[in-house]
């Protein structure tokens, strides 16, 4: 199994190195970080993600999914590698270069939606937008909420509302600064069934609109909305596969992340995207 | 700029920390502006201090311009204090909304950005605070000097005025240290990660410990140094620097140091509950600020208030003691203030009866009796204290002169007349007087002699034409000259109509005087008893906002294994253990000034040793535990029953 690892990975690297003939959102190379000693979290992890894609990002606890997805982000600093958007390496910027490009091109949505609850959903909303030089006008946060099927919350505090309703406004926040890339770290992991098929109705929207969401989940059913699924284990690549069925995604879980018969490792020009794709999510 | 307009719904979503902040500025400002003014007041021309009473005056060497010193080092305890403390209760507020201003980095908010949200959320109540505070100083001003004066706790000419240097110098002070308060709090959360609002992760500082205890050792080795160093610096400011100094010292190590002995402490628990006892002493192992921030309020209450009363206790037994050896008798006569009737009358009275038992006992050689009164005499410069001796002319002639006058002489001493001391004027210069009715009387010095026993420095003796003047409270004091004292003193004690006054040796006279003083020094407490209650407001403010910060791993406790007797008694451990390190420092601390105070005091050929305020150390101790057990417990319920409501609320919109 290690040994498929690793040659997926180096062949991963390979595709990532050669292939441009698609617009890349977001790039990794080499990213490694590790919280001290000589362990590492995530351990030589390459990447391209195109324009409009979605990736979900699967492993076993401790794969260091969200370690990879924090790194992307920007929210953490990666001990080793790069990490480029729109033709900026972020591992390079200042602090403050890092917030205002965090600011301007990423957007995101937690698992604990991570909603400020001293303001109002609108001010949730609105909130990136205001420390940047073009806030956005009441009336657009509310249209941000209407949007996610949140028409009149747009007075009430994140106390009052539920877990469903705070996660579609972080998704409200996180597309109102209309993003290059989305991430999303186990963005259902606290909603029930039915509240999770609406947000995933809402991530479809979200790439349908060609931004790329990289998406970190455990659910299966989840992941098979995805048009690519990455699979970690033990901070390093162990498989990149295209769209897969939640039975497939299952199936890779219980054989140890092996490819299954069909499903196989894909390089990124292959990923396929269009609109249709998420049709009726 | 758009994102300053949430700033309001910060305030109030954290109303009840920003309530409590502003109340802390609030009661800084008056406090401080209280002092600005009073010390104003006793520096100019239309005031007085106010530290001693006028017996106290009569008694001891109460120097107008020692007090105006006294009351600038007190003022500037205050100003330290307030100062510590505004920038720690800005810091606890910064501190607690960590996760908040993590939020708003992870929201596309730069630290600059994040600075100015918090400057202007801090800025515009501080400021309101702040000025309402110094408001509510002047008003306080007025009662609180009508209040010495009718206690007797400062002269009946003081007045006091609104200078507008005070209240400048007030609102200045307050929004510089509210200024720096921000900047530092600022300052750390420049360490803040905004992926500490996912993941809760704190950034290690090192550097800044090692700076911390670095600054720490560098202090208190000062303190040292000052302390046990034979210095020429006067031995007041030598105790007031080295206790300064330790309390810097040990505000900068708290971080460190308190959450180890806070820890140690909670082993106490054990027997009571081991459970309670590990979650206690984990926290305040890992929240090394929380416990620092309980501490501190402590810290620096018992060591401006102990350190200070023993000082206080020192200086006045060095003041009384130097006075006593000037008497030429080993008996000193003071009036006990129990008679009945007309005080002008009974003071002619009591001449006689004290010379009648003078002349009668075969034991006494020589006697004088006089009485005493403070007036405020008007040299055209400025208005200086003077001490005031009546005496009828021959106890004056007889006993005064004899002991007493070495560069002048009385004899031509006549109604219009008046005796100062040297340095006061020159033979031939008028002064004028004011009585305790403020009425002026004009005389001609006709002597100047260099000291009179018990009444130094600066005094006129003069005839009876000011008696008419004189309040009504005219204290008799006396000596007797006897080679027998103990058989005179209990002669005159045991004799019922000579009880209007009490005879002592003079080493009883001491102890008699120490303790009157203890009892006296109602200026000095009352800002003794501020900076008290400040440190109190800050004490709950810290616990407080120590509780709201340990709510949700209380919540996460009672979710899953404690019930909530357990909750709540790891919140009590936690933080009555913070106030018994703070308390064990302290009195750590207070050892050290303690000896050096001794070697002070010894070096400067006392041989006293200064007291220990045990009892006041104690009370204080106990109030601290008491007040942080109760604001605990009240800012758990505050917090359960604010869950409780949002719990309703959300149940409601689902």
């Amino acid at each position: 199994m290690i040994r498929d690892v690793t040659a997926n990975n180096s062949a991963e690297l390979k595709t990532a190195e050669t292939v441009s003939s698609i617009d890349v959102a977001l790039s990794v190379h080499g990213l490694r970080h590790s919280y001290g000693g000589d362990a590492f979290v995530v351990d030589g992890v390459s990447l391209k993600f195109p324009v409009g894609s979605w990736t979900a990002v699967m492993g076993p606890s401790g794969s260091g999914k969200s370690t990879l997805l924090y790194c992307m982000s920007g929210l953490l600093r990666p001990s080793e590698g790069r990490v480029s958007c729109s033709g900026t390496d972020i591992t390079g910027l200042s602090p403050d270069e890092l917030t205002r490009f965090r600011r301007e091109h990423f957007g995101f949505v937690f698992q604990g939606y991570n909603l400020l609850p001293e303001l109002t959903c609108t001010q949730n909303v609105m909130l990136p937008t205001l420390f940047g030089p073009a806030p956005i006008s009441e009336a657009e946060a509310n249209e941000a909420l209407t949007s996610v099927g949140l028409d009149g919350y747009g007075d009430r505090y994140p106390d009052g509302i539920s877990g469903g309703q705070s996660q579609r406004v972080a998704i409200a926040r996180a597309l109102a600064t209309h993003p290059d890339v989305v991430f999303a770290d186990e963005p259902t992991g606290a909603l029930d069934t039915h509240t999770t098929r609406a947000v995933m109705d809402l991530f479809g929207m979200v790439v349908k609109h060609g931004q790329t969401l990289i998406m970190v989940t455990h659910d299966p059913n989840v992941a098979a909305c995805a048009d690519r699924v990455v699979f970690l284990v033990d901070g390093r690549l162990a498989s990149v596969h295209g769209r897969m069925s939640a039975s497939d995604i299952a199936l890779a879980f219980a054989t140890g992340f092996a490819s299954p018969a069909d499903a196989t490792t894909i390089p990124d020009d292959e990923v396929h995207i269009s609109a249709d794709s998420h049709e009726g999510e | 700029m758009r994102f300053l307009s949430l700033s309001n719904q910060f305030r109030h979503a954290h109303r009840t920390s920003y309530r409590s902040l502003c109340l802390s500025l609030l009661f800084m400002s008056a406090l401080v502006s209280t002092g600005f003014l009073v010390l104003c007041s006793a520096q100019s021309r239309d005031g007085a201090p106010t530290a001693v009473t006028a017996l106290q005056r009569l008694e001891t060497r109460a120097y107008y311009e020692g007090t105006a010193e006294f009351m600038s080092i007190m003022v500037s305890s205050c100003l330290l204090a307030s100062l510590v403390l505004t920038v720690s209760a800005v810091g606890f507020l910064v501190q607690e909304n960590r996760r908040q201003y993590a939020l708003l980095y992870l929201n596309g908010g730069t630290p600059r950005q994040v600075r100015l949200m918090v400057m202007v959320t801090l800025g515009a109540p501080g400021l309101a605070a702040i000025s309402l505070g110094t408001i509510i100083g002047c008003g306080l001003c007025f009662p609180l000097a009508h209040l010495l004066i009718r206690i007797g706790g400062a002269a009946p000419t003081f007045r006091i005025a609104i200078h507008p240097q005070g209240i400048l110098l007030t609102l200045l002070f307050m929004l510089l240290a509210l200024l720096l308060g921000i900047l530092l709090a600022t300052r750390r959360l420049t360490h803040v990660a905004p992926i500490e609002a996912v993941v809760g992760m704190c950034a290690p500082s090192h550097v800044t410990g090692r700076a911390r205890i670095a600054a720490a050792i560098i202090l208190g080795t000062g303190g040292l140094t000052v302390g046990f160093t034979p210095l020429s610096i006067q031995a007041e400011a030598r105790i007031i620097v080295q206790t300064m100094l330790y309390v810097v010292a040990t505000a900068l190590a708290a971080p460190l140091i308190m959450p180890h002995i806070a820890a140690f402490v909670t082993a106490l628990s054990v027997p009571f509950n081991r459970a309670a006892y590990l979650v206690a002493r984990q926290r305040s192992l890992r929240g090394g600020q929380r416990a620092a921030s309980v501490a501190l309020p402590v810290i620096i209450l018992l060591l401006v208030v102990c350190p200070f009363l023993s000082m206080m206790d020192v200086g006045t037994a060095e003041s009384v003691a130097t006075d006593m050896a000037q008497i030429p008798s080993p008996l000193v006569l003071r009036s006990t203030g129990t008679v009945a009737g007309n005080t002008e009358d009974s003071s002619e009275s009591h001449y006689a009866a004290a010379l009648a038992f003078a002349r009668n006992s075969s034991n006494v050689e020589s006697a004088g009796v006089f009485d005493a009164e403070r007036y405020a005499a008007d040299t055209g410069r400025t208005v200086r204290t003077a001490l005031v001796a009546k005496c009828d002319r021959g106890t004056l002639l007889t006993n005064l002169v004899i002991h007493a006058v070495t560069d002048g002489s009385l004899n031509d001493l006549d109604d219009d007349a008046v005796a100062v001391a040297s340095g006061y004027g020159q033979v031939g210069d008028t002064v004028t007087l004011r009585g305790t009715d403020d009425t002026p009387h004009t005389l001609r010095i006709v002597a100047v002699f260099g000291s009179l026993p018990g009444l130094q420095p600066d005094y006129i003796a003069l005839t009876d034409a000011l008696g008419t003047s004189r309040g009504s409270n005219a204290y008799v004091m006396g000596y007797l000259d006897t080679g027998s004292p103990l058989a005179v003193q209990s002669a005159w004690n045991a004799d019922s109509s000579l009880s209007w006054a009490h005879m002592y040796t003079k080493q009883e006279f001491i102890n008699y005087y120490v303790a009157y003083r203890k009892q006296g020094r109602t200026g000095v407490s009352t800002f003794i008893a501020g900076a008290a209650f400040i440190a109190l407001i800050a004490l709950i403010q810290a616990v407080g906002t120590a509780v709201r910060e340990a709510a949700p791993g209380d919540r996460l406790l009672a979710q899953i294994c404690a019930p909530r007797r357990l909750v709540t008694a790891i919140g009590l451990i936690e933080y009555t253990a913070g106030v018994i390190a703070a308390a064990l420092t302290s009195a750590l601390v207070f050892t050290l000034i303690w000896i050096s105070m001794t070697l002070i005091t010894r070096t400067d050929g006392l041989s006293l040793l200064p007291p220990i305020p045990a009892r006041v150390f104690l009370i204080l101790i106990l109030a601290c535990v008491a007040i942080s057990a109760m604001e605990c417990l009240a800012a758990m319920r505050r917090s359960s029953s604010r869950r409780r409501r949002r719990r309703t609320s959300e149940d409601n919109s689902l």
